[in-house]
């Protein structure tokens, strides 16, 4: 998924830009509620975007595309305790972000936006082995994401500022849950991601600047905090089925997850940023389904790293 | 080979749309202009940037600060192997 959060400003902007981020043991579970524990993996993000200001600066359009080098999206089952992890490289969700400027005083800007993820991955698919491309598909072609969105940015004084997002994302429609006999799907049912309430704040301090056109122009070191939770009351990946009669219960529970994340973004010349962050998450979180607890919970990987670049093209 | 098509079409539609003028011919419109005239009053430092009202170089630039975030896909898609 795409975090409104992620490499972004309250302000619009012309810029292109990449992310990268690389969550270290990251915790697998499978499809089937999550309650399917398995190896912890190690993901790498990458994200290309291209945002383009219109309105004497006042909006913008934000296009975001992932890559990620993951697990591949058809798995086998090969026993119960876990899946085949094979990896792969594969294209996430487009998402367009648009964020408009609603207020901008000397010290203080305030946006809104909404955000829209749009399938553009490949459907996820559980195999198992007793024939050909028998197994579970995660059909996602009806899969749209929502994220309405708004921000604030304030000065504190000449040289620290505090940032904020606060988005609720939501999935439009429930997506297919299909049985698979070689190229033929059968609908068995259908599931919906939870729902998650999210909110960033930063607050950041330019700690060295120059006015040279060249080289390093600012160091701006900023400690974050990122807070996710579900906010619905049997999230993760719950299904009925009409034709197996089973609704299979979510197995994790609400989550909660809280990350700290400490950033140093360096402003090369007038026209360009880098930045790297390294992120730790703050709860661990227990499972709210005893029988089927895979771990903990509220904490999907010990620790991130974060970079991004961007080349702004605008006056 | 659908989707990628799809993606292809969006990211090479926006920036010909601009260049081709279309979305200042949008601004030109009589509503649209009165909209953003009525923006431009509630915001102190002009609609062109900052310029001398603003002081700041965090909320005025040159470059304001980005957030960095913590990983996109460290949550959620829980209906999918992650």
């Amino acid at each position: 998924m795409t975090k409104v959060s992620e490499n972004n400003s309250v302000i619009p902007q012309d810029r292109i830009g990449i992310s990268y981020n690389l969550l270290n043991d990251v915790e697998l579970r499978s499809g089937f509620g999550g309650f399917v524990p398995g190896d912890d993996q190690e993901i790498s993000e990458f994200k290309f975007r291209y945002e383009k200001t219109f309105f004497d600066g006042n909006f913008s359009v934000d296009l975001i595309m992932p890559f990620n080098i993951t697990n591949e999206r058809d798995q086998s089952f090969n026993s119960l305790n876990g899946l085949t992890l094979d990896r792969e490289s594969e294209l996430g969700d487009l998402a367009i972000n648009l964020k408009a400027l609603l207020h901008r005083t000397d010290r203080f800007a305030l946006s809104a936006g909404l955000m829209l993820e749009i399938p553009t991955s490949d459907p996820q698919q559980i195999l198992i082995p007793i024939g050909p491309g028998i197994g579970l598909q995660f059909a996602n072609e009806d899969s749209y994401f929502l994220t309405p969105w708004i921000g604030g940015l304030y000065d504190l004084n000449d040289k620290t500022f505090v940032q904020s997002f606060m988005s609720y994302r939501m999935e439009t429609n429930r997506h297919d849950v299909n049985f698979l006999i070689g190229p033929a799907a059968f609908q068995i049912g259908d599931a919906q991601d939870p729902n998650y309430f999210m909110w960033s704040t930063q607050i950041g301090h330019r700690m060295y600047e120059n006015r040279s056109r060249r080289g390093i122009t600012a160091i701006i070191p900023s400690l974050e905090l990122h807070y996710t939770s579900s906010t619905d009351t049997d999230p993760t990946a719950s299904f009925q089925t009409p034709i197996i009669p089973i609704a299979i219960p979510p197995s994790i529970g609400s989550v909660d997850y809280l990350t700290l994340t400490l950033a140093t973004n360096i402003e090369l010349g007038r026209k360009a940023s880098l930045g790297m962050g390294f992120g730790l998450p703050l709860r661990e979180g227990n499972s709210t389904f005893p029988l089927l607890s895979s771990g903990p919970t509220d904490k999907n990987f010990d620790w991130s790293f974060n970079m991004n670049f961007n080349y702004y093209f605008g006056s | 080979m659908k989707s990628l098509t799809t993606v292809a079409g969006i990211i090479l539609c926006l920036p010909a749309l601009a260049s081709a003028g279309l979305l200042d011919e949008i601004e030109d419109l009589q509503p649209v202009n009165a909209w953003i005239s009525s923006l431009e009053t509630s915001n102190e430092c002009g609609s062109t940037g900052c310029g001398d009202c603003c002081t700041s170089t965090t909320v005025c630039g040159p470059r304001v600060p980005m957030m960095m975030g913590d990983g996109g896909l460290g949550c959620c898609s829980s209906s999918r192997i992650i």
